[in-house]
C-alpha cells in the first residue's frame, strides 16, 4: 500500500511548489531593482568624479594663467627674469647718473677749495698792498715836514708830498673794500661748499639705501614668483594625483556592471524556472501555504522598497534620505 | 578640433565611466545604449573612434560593427570591442565582423587611452 504515500508526498511538494512559484516573479524585481539601483548610484558617482575633474582642472589652468605652466611656464618664466634683469638694469642707469653727479658735485667743491685758496692770497697781496700804503703815508708826512724845512724852495715839493699823502688814503681805503669783497666771496663759497659736501653725502647714502631696497624687492618678487611656480606645480601633482585616483576608483567601479550581468543571467534562469513550473497550478489546499511563504519573505525585509516589489509596484524611493522626529 | 567618440553600451555606469575617461583626453562623446541606437547616431554626426560592448539588446556588437563597416562613412572608422567576454571565439568573430580591438572589462582608464594612439589616424 505504498501509492497512497507516494501521492501525499506529491500533494506536499505540489503544494510547495505552487506556494513558491509565486516567489519567483518577486526575486526577480528584486533582483532587477537592487541591479538598477547600484547602476544609478554609480553613474551619479561618476557624475561626482567628472564635478571633481574639472573643479582641479579649473584650479589649475587659474593658476596657470597666473604663474603660466609646462612650455608655457617656462616662457612665463622667462618672461619675469627678463622683466627683474629690465628693472635692474634701469636701476643701474639711474645710479650711475647719481654716481656721475657725485662725481661732478666733487669736481664743483674742489673747483670751490681752489678759489677759497686764491682768495686767500689776494688777502696776503691787499696785506702788502696795505703795508705799502702806509709806508707812502709816513713817507708823504716826511717829505712835507722837508718842504717845510726848505721854506719857500720847497713849496712845490710840499704839493707832491700831500698829492702822495692822499695818494695813500686812497690805496689803503681800496684795499679795505677789496678785502670786503674777498671776504663776502669767502663766506658764500664756504656756504656752497658746505651746501655741496651734505648733497654729496646725502645722496651718497640715498643711493646706497635706494640699491639696498631696489636688491630686496627685485629678491621678494623673484621668490614670490618662484613660490607661485612651486604651488603651481604641487596643485598640477595633487591633480594628477586625483586622476589616478579616480582612474583606480573607475576599475573598481566595474564591478557594478559585472554584478548586473551575473544578476541578470540569474534573473533569466528564475524566469525559466517560473515558466517550467508555472505548470504546478494551486490547489485549493495549497492556499495556506502560500500566506504562509509570503507573510515570510514579508517578515524577512527592511525596506519599503522590497515591499513594494513583492507587492508588483515600482519602488517610488520616497522613503529614503527622509527624517522623522518622535 | 576636438575628436568625437561614439560609445555604445547597455550599462549606463560603463558608458559613462569611458565617457569620463575620453572627455579627460579632449573627445567630445556620443552615447547609445545598444547597436540600433550606435547606427542612428552615426547617422547623424561624423565620429573618429566607436567603442561598443558585445551583449546588448535590441542590437549586439557584432551585428552593430557589420553594420557600420557597410557603412562608407564607417568603413575605416576605429572600433574597440569592450566587453567582459575574452573568449578567443569571440573575439575572432569581432575581429572578422570588422572590429579593430578587444579591451576586457574591467578596463582602466589610462591603459584604455594608451591604445588610442595607435589605432586613431
Amino acid at each position: 500500500m505504498s501509492s497512497p504515500a507516494i501521492s501525499l508526498e506529491d500533494e506536499r511538494l505540489r503544494t510547495e511548489v505552487a506556494a513558491h512559484i509565486q516567489v519567483l516573479p518577486v526575486l526577480q524585481r528584486q533582483l532587477q531593482e537592487t541591479a538598477a539601483n547600484v547602476e544609478s548610484a554609480v553613474v551619479q558617482v561618476c557624475g561626482n568624479f567628472r564635478a571633481m575633474a574639472d573643479r582641479a582642472h579649473g584650479a589649475v589652468a587659474a593658476a596657470s594663467s597666473i604663474v603660466g605652466s609646462g612650455s608655457a611656464g617656462a616662457a612665463e618664466t622667462a618672461n619675469v627674469e627678463r622683466l627683474l634683469q629690465d628693472v635692474r638694469a634701469a636701476i643701474d642707469r639711474l645710479l650711475q647718473r647719481s654716481d656721475r653727479s657725485a662725481q661732478i658735485s666733487a669736481r664743483a667743491l674742489a673747483g670751490m677749495e681752489e678759489v677759497s685758496q686764491a682768495a686767500g692770497r689776494i688777502v696776503q697781496v691787499l696785506s702788502a698792498v696795505e703795508r705799502i700804503a702806509r709806508e707812502n703815508r709816513i713817507l708823504a708826512v716826511n717829505a712835507k715836514i722837508q718842504s717845510v724845512h726848505a721854506d719857500s724852495a720847497g713849496a712845490g715839493f710840499r704839493v707832491v708830498a700831500d698829492e702822495i699823502a692822499a695818494q695813500a688814503v686812497r690805496s689803503v681805503t681800496l684795499t679795505d673794500q677789496i678785502n670786503d669783497i674777498v671776504a663776502h666771496l669767502n663766506a658764500a663759497v664756504s656756504a656752497a661748499s658746505q651746501g655741496l659736501s651734505e648733497l654729496v653725502a646725502s645722496g651718497a647714502q640715498l643711493s646706497d639705501q635706494f640699491r639696498a631696497d631696489a636688491e630686496d624687492t627685485l629678491s621678494q618678487l623673484r621668490e614670490v614668483h618662484e613660490g607661485n611656480r612651486r604651488s603651481l606645480a604641487a596643485m598640477s601633482a595633487e591633480a594628477e594625483r586625483l586622476a589616478d585616483d579616480i582612474s583606480s576608483a573607475i576599475v573598481h567601479l566595474q564591478f557594478q556592471d559585472r554584478v548586473s550581468q551575473r544578476i541578470q543571467h540569474v534573473v533569466e534562469v528564475l524566469a525559466a524556472m517560473e515558466a517550467a513550473l508555472s505548470g504546478a497550478a494551486p490547489s485549493e489546499t495549497s492556499f495556506g501555504r502560500r500566506e504562509e511563504v509570503l507573510a515570510a519573505m514579508q517578515e524577512r525585509y527592511t525596506m519599503e522598497s522590497e515591499r513594494t516589489a513583492l507587492d508588483g509596484a515600482s519602488d517610488t524611493g520616497s522613503a529614503e534620505g527622509s527624517v522623522e522626529l518622535f | 578640433m576636438p575628436r568625437t567618440a561614439l560609445i555604445v553600451d547597455d550599462s549606463a555606469s560603463i558608458r559613462s565611466m569611458v565617457a569620463f575617461t575620453l572627455k579627460e583626453a579632449g573627445f567630445t562623446v556620443l552615447e547609445g545604449g545598444n547597436g540600433q541606437e550606435g547606427l542612428d547616431l552615426l547617422g547623424r554626426a561624423k565620429v573618429d573612434l566607436i567603442i561598443t560592448d558585445l551583449n546588448m539588446p535590441v542590437m549586439d556588437g557584432i551585428t552593430f560593427i557589420r553594420s557600420l563597416r557597410a557603412l562608407p562613412g564607417t568603413r575605416f572608422t576605429p572600433v574597440l570591442m569592450l566587453t567582459t567576454e575574452s573568449q578567443d571565439a569571440k573575439k575572432k568573430e569581432g575581429k572578422a565582423a570588422g572590429a579593430t580591438g578587444w579591451v576586457v572589462k574591467p578596463f582602466h582608464p589610462n591603459r584604455l587611452l594608451e591604445v588610442l594612439p595607435r589605432v586613431l589616424p
